[in-house]
């Protein structure tokens, strides 16, 4: 009941929007702030470059948003931009903050035991990186966002098919990457 | 089953599989050590992918969101106007293309109507005012002789190859033309973001 109730605020707010109510996209972008961040975050590994090609990206739906049609989900359409936001950004800028080079935080009562959760996690993120585009977006969209495979398909524009072989693919290298790590668990 | 389920490995992990499919997944997967053995790997995996944390929050949301709105622009309103207008507009194209070849199909026949009935009035009054007493009343009315008027207008559209094939070709080019258009416009939405 209570996602109906969201899922019609959000219809809404897009309607209103598309009219050009700048109070109702900006009340979009509260919703989806953190999920487009993290998704361009996933897509290209660097906080700071994250924040602007989410500011980006909203900013292209925004403009864009009178092409919207609603046959598709506002959420998948509005992470196709943050996916494209996320590669144009990689393509113009190299990231700034390497994904090993995270500091650890002083007051951290286990320093050794936060490192090495730190090290993992700054090389899954690197394993991630290390995959094609493609595959990269499809895993970003799959095991952090959890999209189903056919809003998948329709963030990406590809078929569903499609959507399985690079998840297939994506899961395979990074079995293949991580395999340390998996055998440690 | 025969084989192993690698190729539904994914669908099954991501609960994607239907449930017939799924079923036989969970039957195979009784029996088979090693299939059992990659998916144990692959939900490892899954679940190191998870340990990793979300984006650290640089700005607050009130001011990323100030930001955005600074760098909104204003759409203008006579665009989106002009483009619903024009959105409007070329939906309209296929109906009135409908419209123009029902319009010509239905000019052609009224023309050839009217070609046959003055040709039959003109026969029907000549050899009977020369031999009947009712040759006065058996005159046509007046406005069915006034229909022959109506031919010179209707000239154009009487039945030749140019109204029966020409026009009906002309028109499904359009239409053609019309769909490519709409594709070329629904893929360039699709693809340009």
């Amino acid at each position: 009941m209570m996602q109906v109730e969201v899922a019609v605020d959000e219809t809404h707010l897009v309607q209103q929007a598309q009219r050009g109510d700048r109070d109702a996209f900006c009340e979009l972008v509260h919703l989806y702030r953190e999920r487009v961040i993290d998704v361009v975050y996933r897509m290209c590994g660097d906080p700071a470059l994250a924040e602007d090609a989410a500011q980006i990206a909203f900013l292209r739906a925004w403009q864009r948003l009178p092409e919207y049609q609603p046959r598709a989900a506002f959420r998948s359409w509005l992470y196709r931009i943050a996916v494209n936001a996320a590669l144009d950004m990689l393509r113009r800028e190299r990231p700034t903050t390497a994904v090993d080079d995270l500091q650890l935080t002083n007051n951290d009562p286990q320093p050794e035991a936060a490192y090495e959760q730190q090290e993992q996690a700054a090389l899954v993120r690197r394993a991630v990186l290390a995959l094609p585009e493609g595959s990269r977006a499809a895993l970003v969209l799959r095991e952090y966002h959890g999209l189903s495979y056919r809003e998948i398909a329709e963030t990406l524009d590809i078929s569903t098919g499609t959507v399985m072989s690079r998840l297939n693919y994506a899961r395979t290298k990074l079995l293949e990457s991580l395999a340390p790590y998996l055998e440690a668990r | 089953m025969n084989g192993h389920i690698q190729p539904w490995m994914e669908a099954y992990l991501d609960e994607e599989l239907p449930a017939g499919q799924r079923r036989q997944v969970d039957a195979h997967l009784a029996n088979c050590p090693e299939c059992r053995a990659e998916l144990d790997q692959r939900r490892a995996l899954s679940s190191l992918l998870h340990s990793t944390p979300a984006a650290p929050q640089g700005k607050s949301a009130e001011r990323f969101a100030a930001e955005v709105g600074l760098q909104m622009q204003r759409r203008p309103v006579s665009a989106q106007a002009r483009s619903t207008w024009l959105g409007a507009a070329w939906n309209a194209v296929p109906l009135a293309l409908l419209a123009g070849l029902v319009f010509i199909e239905a000019a052609t026949l009224l023309s050839t109507v009217l070609m046959v009935i003055p040709s039959v009035s003109v026969t029907l009054e000549s050899s009977l005012a020369s031999s009947s007493m009712f040759a006065s009343w058996l005159r046509l009315p007046a406005p069915l002789n006034d229909l022959v008027g109506l031919l010179g207008f209707l000239a154009p559209f009487r039945w030749n190859w140019i109204t029966a094939l020409v026009a009906p070709v002309a028109i499904g080019l359009l239409y053609l033309s019309w769909l490519a258009g709409w594709w070329v416009m629904q893929h360039h939405n699709r693809a340009d973001y």
